[in-house]
């Protein structure tokens, strides 16, 4: 054995393993005290003009539903809801379009985690609107919940599915055009749909499952998002 | 401490940007050197973790670039970053330092004193937008060392900053080169030849250079002039 190799010999017996060097390093690196639930208030704080302006339209909406003694009003919610879907557009799009993409996801909760945190505030905050919406409309219009949900919900989500649809496949700034071109189709939607159900073309509980479908779509459509962010992250030049 | 850099590699389609690097890097200013298009940008993405190698790996203390804990131990400045509208300084700050994980409490004492030693103190309550690009430069500076990071990456972190800026950067740099990693890429070797401990110098997507103390002084700008020509922006 030459000394050469001898030395190589004792390099590589007295190398710590990668493990007990990431045990000793965590060891003295302690953990900072940030929570998930914190990273949620903090990106709720940090949502955005538009964001209170749309809440502000929804807070709207619940009170001319509260004192409508009509029953079309549920139609007309249901055309104004998917623009609340826009804001998913906006609300996800928001690093990119300010540069701050590359800081969020250098830092401690990466730029996924920070997506799924915005998309699960957008869309699941407009779900428990619909949600809640949907209970306060069964009285104006003696129908039953789980249809009101199908026939207000079904615009709202086929928009949802296609602005993640445009904004996972087409990364330029422009995606917005498509998500408004989206978005103008899904409000006259519960036109068509009022009139299809009035002349027996198709019946409510077809709606219930079509929006069971779409929803599925939607969730599935919103996982490969989150997927596919982090890959034209990991591959932007 | 060592930042292990094992046969890293980048490639886009046929064109390879960083070509198996393989580099142990200990506490210390780091100077990566290169022209424009060399490399450097690349690397420090990858060295951030937020471009995954095409192939070769990446770790600090046995963690891997992707690693929560890793990006825990990291500040990085990019070459351009942007910020929220109607942010203020502050603001930023607050919001870089909860997205690192710092407690609200801690934080505030913490962005207060950073806003001090980069000189934005009186600015602090000012919107970013009416912020001049050194004010900018200086706030990014500041969020980058907000979570005493064990690795510093700087991309071109001197852009934008005054003479007397600059000097007072390089004092604050050479500072934090004691406990940390510090990887300063720029193309201007005046930046980096007094206080670096070592010098990397890239060329298409290699590391053609690689030396420390004195070695550097002697020939560094003399090596870079031929190997990159001499010209103005590189």
């Amino acid at each position: 054995m030459t000394e050469k190799d001898m030395k190589e010999l004792l390099k590589d017996a007295y190398r710590i393993s990668p493990t007990k060097r990431e045990k000793v390093f965590l060891k003295k690196h302690e953990k900072r005290s940030m929570h998930i639930w914190d990273v949620l208030v903090l990106e709720f704080k940090y949502m955005g003009v538009r964001s209170a302006l749309s809440c502000a339209l929804l807070i709207f909406l619940f009170c001319v539903i509260l004192f409508s003694k009509k029953s079309e009003i549920m139609w007309y919610f249901s055309g104004i809801l998917p623009i609340s879907g826009l804001l998913l557009t906006t609300g996800l799009g928001r690093s990119e379009r300010y540069g701050m993409h590359e800081l969020e996801a250098a830092s401690r909760f990466s730029l996924r985690f920070i997506k799924a945190v915005r998309m699960f505030l957008l869309g699941g905050s407009t779900l428990v609107i619909l949600i809640a919406f949907s209970f306060l409309l069964q009285e104006k219009t003696n129908l039953g919940f789980l249809t009101i949900l199908g026939l207000v919900g079904l615009p709202y989500m086929l928009n949802a599915l296609g602005i993640l649809m445009i904004t996972r496949r087409w990364h330029e700034k422009e995606n917005i055009f498509g998500c408004l071109a989206i978005t103008g189709v899904t409000c006259m939607l519960p036109a068509l749909m009022e009139k299809a159900i009035s002349i027996h073309v198709i019946e409510p509980f077809v709606i219930v499952i079509i929006l069971a479908a779409i929803t599925a779509l939607t969730v599935r459509e919103s996982l490969l998002f989150i997927k596919g962010r982090e890959d034209v992250l990991w591959n932007f030049c | 401490m060592e930042l292990l850099l094992d046969r890293v590699t980048k490639q886009y389609s046929n064109k390879i940007v960083v070509d198996r690097i393989t580099v142990g890097l200990k506490p210390g200013v780091i100077g990566l050197l290169g022209a424009n298009g060399a490399g450097k940008t690349t690397l420090m993405r990858m060295i951030c973790g937020i471009l995954k190698p095409s192939s070769g790996s990446i770790s600090f203390e046995g963690l891997d670039a992707s690693d929560e804990m890793y990006r825990d131990a990291l500040g990085y400045l990019p070459q351009d970053f942007g910020y929220y509208p109607n942010f203020t300084g502050m603001e930023f700050l607050m919001y870089m330092a909860a997205l690192k994980g710092i407690d609200k409490k801690s934080a505030k004492s913490k962005c207060k004193g950073l806003l001090k030693i980069v000189n934005l103190e009186d600015s602090a309550n000012k919107k970013i937008k009416t912020y001049s690009g050194g004010m900018k430069q200086r706030l990014g500076i500041a969020q980058a060392v907000l979570n005493d990071p064990k690795i510093l990456i700087l991309d071109e972190p001197t852009a934008g900053l005054d003479p007397k800026e600059r000097v007072r950067f390089r004092n604050l740099i050479a500072e934090l080169g004691k406990d940390a990693i510090v990887i300063l890429s720029t193309h201007i070797v005046s930046d980096v030849e007094h206080i670096a401990d070592r010098i990397l110098m890239m060329k298409d997507g290699n590391i053609i250079f690689d030396g420390n103390g004195a070695e550097i002084h002697e020939n560094l700008e003399e090596l870079y002039l031929k190997e990159f020509g001499g010209t103005d922006d590189e």
